[in-house]
């Protein structure tokens, strides 16, 4: 147990580069982008002082040189003061206390419904190889995989919100509806999750299907799983027992991997459903050149994919005994 | 001819045409004669601007001008517009020869925003770009700007547009007229509006009183207050709704009162007097007075502040101060007749609320990031930011109450989801935002749905630039102007939801003038333009001497590569 300890604590020591790394970049990438916060606010207006510019400027420390801005971000980063927004001129930390919230609760429900989906789907799949089930199964995860989520949300909308009339267009909740914990207020947070959910699982599932099914064939022509059958073991225990925890590494790999390819989903699925998530604030944020915004968002996703790695890692070690951390 | 031969002189014949017709192509472009190129700028992401600019960029190859298309993002795009500013730059040096823009709601209300464009004045850092010029047409802005009486101003103003269409500083191509789609039974929307607001005011439910309509933007409110956060959404939502200003604008852009019943002009133009509406209350019940006015432009004069209307503040404004609670008096530095849309539109805030708070503090303050109280017809009373706003009618309203009872103001990016939601009836009305004009056939076919256009005096204009060799001459730009397809960008690129811009102020202004317009499309008057700015035809003409010569040699290559494959062919074939 202690060398777990160890194992995580020198996983996280070592991030911390790989953190500042990245934030070096995002820094320098988005003050080399054309334009600036000022640019883009007062653009429309030809009329703006020069005298009125730079009292702006210094206002949001942008006189500074570009490396004394980043030394001042980075100190108040790590007294945890994420700044203010310079659009919406409140606390970051405000607003991704909203964002962040649904744009998780979007992710990883996106993901369980991809899991549970996936992983049985692959099994059968493998299992039945080449029979109707397995074609059928192969021909729907590349229908999911090459359809743009912005299309199959739109035509999952127009079917069953438009037409059928039996879930809502767009939001998180019906507009001007209490916001309480009422098993009322739970059910219409539930019916606006259904859609989005949907669309945002169903690209990321029908990648895993082809995973799922693909490491199972390899494991189960293994001679192991040959042994096993020959000892007379029942088929659910080969398949189940012996076969899948093995097929399950390369799974629990890209699962993990891909909550940053999900957060990217998510900017799209977020913009067709109106959902009022991170995805589509970071964006605008680009767009406004909100430097802190950004800094703050993109900082949040890296520690995220960071975080999920070092789970993922840890996963390892209890799919398969052979992996010690040390 | 046995089979075999006839075979071989058909692959033959084939192989000489198809080697021809490689070389032809080639020729044609060493053909290509023009007189002069330049670019025209265009922000990405803008797909109409993109259409409209390769539509002219066809027409003016039948003048013999070459034009190139360069698309940039924002931000390169406000970049090369200040290096051609500043550094005379042209496109090759990363500035621009030419851009292609639509101006906004409230560039041309008043005739002296002519200015804004084309004043000497107003050249870098203003939006006078491309270095324009002429004294007699700053002089008579200049004149009519201090004068009172309309009729003079209007017969300034039309010397100045007669200027402006000898001189043609920019190409004017297009007025836009953008559809709000809606529900059907949503009354009370006016064709033209003022810039300030979407008059909410006088929206209803045809089938009901009161009643809820939820109005769909693609955006977010940065925040509350107009004067802070410039963004379109939040004046669309809260401006005119919920915050109020002395003045606003009426269907023909003439300055009204709002919550200034009424006001006198002095007869130098400096001193602006006001009498304010009796029975104005702030939402929180407390009473309007003059010193809500004076607590405001404090701020506004106070760079401290930082909102973007301190400069126009500053050059126009001297002094103020309240004759009594319901007299405000404003003396100006400069005569100015569109001080009204400058200065006196401006959203006043509750002295109760902000006398104390310092002026660095204002644009965190709860009224700008949480929720504002106005004066106007509305109540803001919820804000979840990036879902929606929500207002409630204001019983009190000293003109009365709106006919509504809650309205919403929704965030929904995207028009498709929009249009669903619409069809739906989750919500009432699509803003103008969406651009739906390519949607009308499908909105025509659903009784539930309709549309009205709204005029949008904002007109798309091609602005030169004069430190361009070519462009610099009047009558290039005159031959350009002429040969801007005017109609065809309105039936194709607008789906037809537009105006053919003639003008350089709304035909709907009251400084129109109809004989101060240019030329519409007419590709021979623009070839005598180009004549008359020294460029001869006879220069673009094939040369007459050797007529063939530039199609003989790809020709004659054509055919002798031709020949080889054929005898290759020949020689493959007779093998036994």
């Amino acid at each position: 147990m202690g060398g777990l300890r160890n194992y995580i604590i020198r996983r996280v020591i070592s991030s911390i580069p790989t953190l500042i790394g990245i934030s070096i970049l995002t820094f320098t990438i988005i003050h080399l982008a054309p334009g600036g916060p000022l640019k883009f606010s007062l653009a429309l207006r030809g009329d703006i002082s020069p005298e009125y510019l730079l009292e702006m400027e210094k206002r949001l420390g942008l006189d500074k040189p570009i490396w004394e801005q980043y030394l001042i971000w980075l100190k108040n980063i790590i007294t945890g003061d994420l700044g203010t927004s310079y659009i919406k001129e409140v606390p970051i930390i405000d607003l991704l206390q909203i964002y962040a919230g649904n744009t998780l609760k979007l992710m990883f429900s996106a993901q369980i419904l991809a899991v549970l989906i996936a992983v049985p789907l692959g099994i059968i799949s493998a299992v039945k190889q080449d029979t109707l089930i397995d074609n059928t199964a192969r021909f729907a995860s590349l229908f999911g995989v090459s359809m743009p989520s912005f299309w199959t949300g739109l035509m999952l909308m127009f079917l069953f919100s438009v037409k059928l009339d039996l879930l809502p267009v767009f939001g998180a909740r019906t507009i001007g509806a209490v916001y309480d914990y009422s098993m009322a207020a739970i059910l219409d947070e539930f019916m606006h999750m259904i859609l989005p959910v949907t669309v945002l699982g169903l690209s990321s599932a029908a990648l895993i299907t082809r995973l799922v099914r693909s490491s199972m064939l390899e494991v189960l022509n293994q001679d192991y799983i040959t042994t096993a059958r020959a000892k007379g073991l029942k088929e659910n225990i080969v398949v189940y027992k012996h076969a899948l925890r093995n097929a399950l590494l390369p799974v629990v790999t890209v699962v993990g991997m891909s909550m940053g390819f999900l957060l990217a989903g998510a900017t799209v699925t977020e913009t067709v459903f109106a959902w009022p998530g991170m995805g589509r604030f970071v964006v605008q944020s680009t767009f406004n050149r909100d430097y802190p915004a950004i800094m703050a968002v993109t900082m949040m996703v890296a520690l995220m994919v960071v975080v999920t790695n070092l789970i993922t890692d840890l996963t390892y070690g209890f799919l398969d005994p052979r992996i010690r951390f040390e | 001819m046995s089979q075999k031969k006839l075979t071989l002189i058909t692959i033959l014949m084939i192989s000489i045409i198809l080697t021809s017709m490689l070389a032809v192509p080639i020729a044609g472009a060493e053909d290509e004669k023009y007189f002069f190129e330049f670019s025209i700028l265009v922000i990405s992401g803008f797909e109409s601007h993109r259409m409209m600019a390769e539509m002219i960029q066809n027409e003016l190859g039948q003048i013999g001008i070459k034009a190139s298309i360069e698309q940039v993002g924002f931000g390169v795009f406000m970049d090369r517009l200040n290096k051609a500013g500043s550094d005379q730059a042209l496109a090759v040096d990363d500035g621009f020869d030419t851009w292609l823009v639509q101006f906004g709601d409230s560039g041309e209300l008043d005739p002296d925003n002519m200015g804004t464009l084309f004043h000497s004045k107003n050249q870098h850092p203003g939006w006078n770009k491309g270095a324009f010029y002429n004294g007699q047409f700053d002089a008579i802005l200049d004149e009519a700007a201090v004068l009172s009486d309309m009729e003079d101003r209007k017969t300034l103003y039309s010397d100045a547009l007669h200027i402006l269409a000898e001189e043609v500083p920019s190409a004017t191509i297009a007025y836009l007229k953008d559809p709000w789609v809606m529900r059907s039974d949503v009354e009370g929307f006016d064709t033209v509006l003022g810039c300030y607001g979407l008059g909410a005011y006088t929206w209803s439910l045809s089938d009901q009183e009161g009643g809820t309509v939820q109005y769909a933007q693609p955006g977010s409110l940065p925040s509350l207050n107009p004067t802070f956060a410039g963004a379109g959404t939040t004046l669309r939502a809260v401006g005119h709704t919920v915050w109020e200003a002395l003045m606003d604008s009426d269907s023909n852009f003439n300055p009204v009162g709002e919550l200034a019943e009424s006001w006198t002009v002095s007869d130098d133009g400096l001193v602006w007097t006001f009498t304010l509406h009796d029975g104005v209350l702030w939402h929180d019940n407390e009473p309007f007075t003059t010193q809500d006015i004076i607590t405001t432009f404090d701020a506004i004069m106070d760079i401290d502040t930082a909102m973007s209307s301190y400069y126009d503040f500053d050059e126009l404004v001297d002094s103020y101060r309240a004759i009594d609670d319901k007299t405000f008096e404003v003396i100006l530095k400069i005569p100015s007749a569109a001080a009204w849309s400058k200065i006196f539109t401006q959203e006043i805030w509750p002295d109760h609320i902000m006398a104390d708070v310092p002026h660095m503090d204002w644009k965190s303050h709860p009224l700008n990031t949480q929720l504002c109280i106005g004066t106007g017809p509305f109540k803001m009373v919820e804000w979840q930011p990036e879902e929606y706003v929500k207002l409630e009618v204001n019983t009190e309203y000293y003109r009365g109450r709106a006919p509504l009872d809650t309205l919403y103001f929704v965030n929904i990016p995207d028009a498709a989801t929009a249009m669903a939601a619409l069809e739906k009836g989750d919500v009432h009305v699509l803003d103008t935002y969406y651009s739906l004009g390519n949607e009308v056939p499908q909105i025509e076919a659903n009784e539930d749905l309709k549309y009205v256009l709204r005029i949008n005096p904002g007109a798309v204009h091609l602005m030169f630039n004069l430190n361009h060799p070519m462009l610099g001459n009047k009558y290039v730009r005159k031959a350009i102007s002429a040969t801007i397809p005017r109609a065809d960008i309105v039936a194709n690129t607008l789906a037809g939801l537009g105006d053919e811009c003639t003008s350089f102020i709304h035909p709907l202004t009251w400084a129109y003038d109809s004989t101060a317009n240019v030329p519409s499309y007419d590709l021979e008057q623009a070839k005598a333009y180009m004549e008359l700015a020294g460029f001869k035809y006879e220069y673009l003409e094939p040369e007459p001497t050797i007529p063939v010569s530039s199609n003989l040699l790809p020709a004659v290559g054509g055919a002798v590569i031709g020949l080889i494959i054929g005898a290759l062919a020949i020689s493959f074939l007779k093998k036994p």
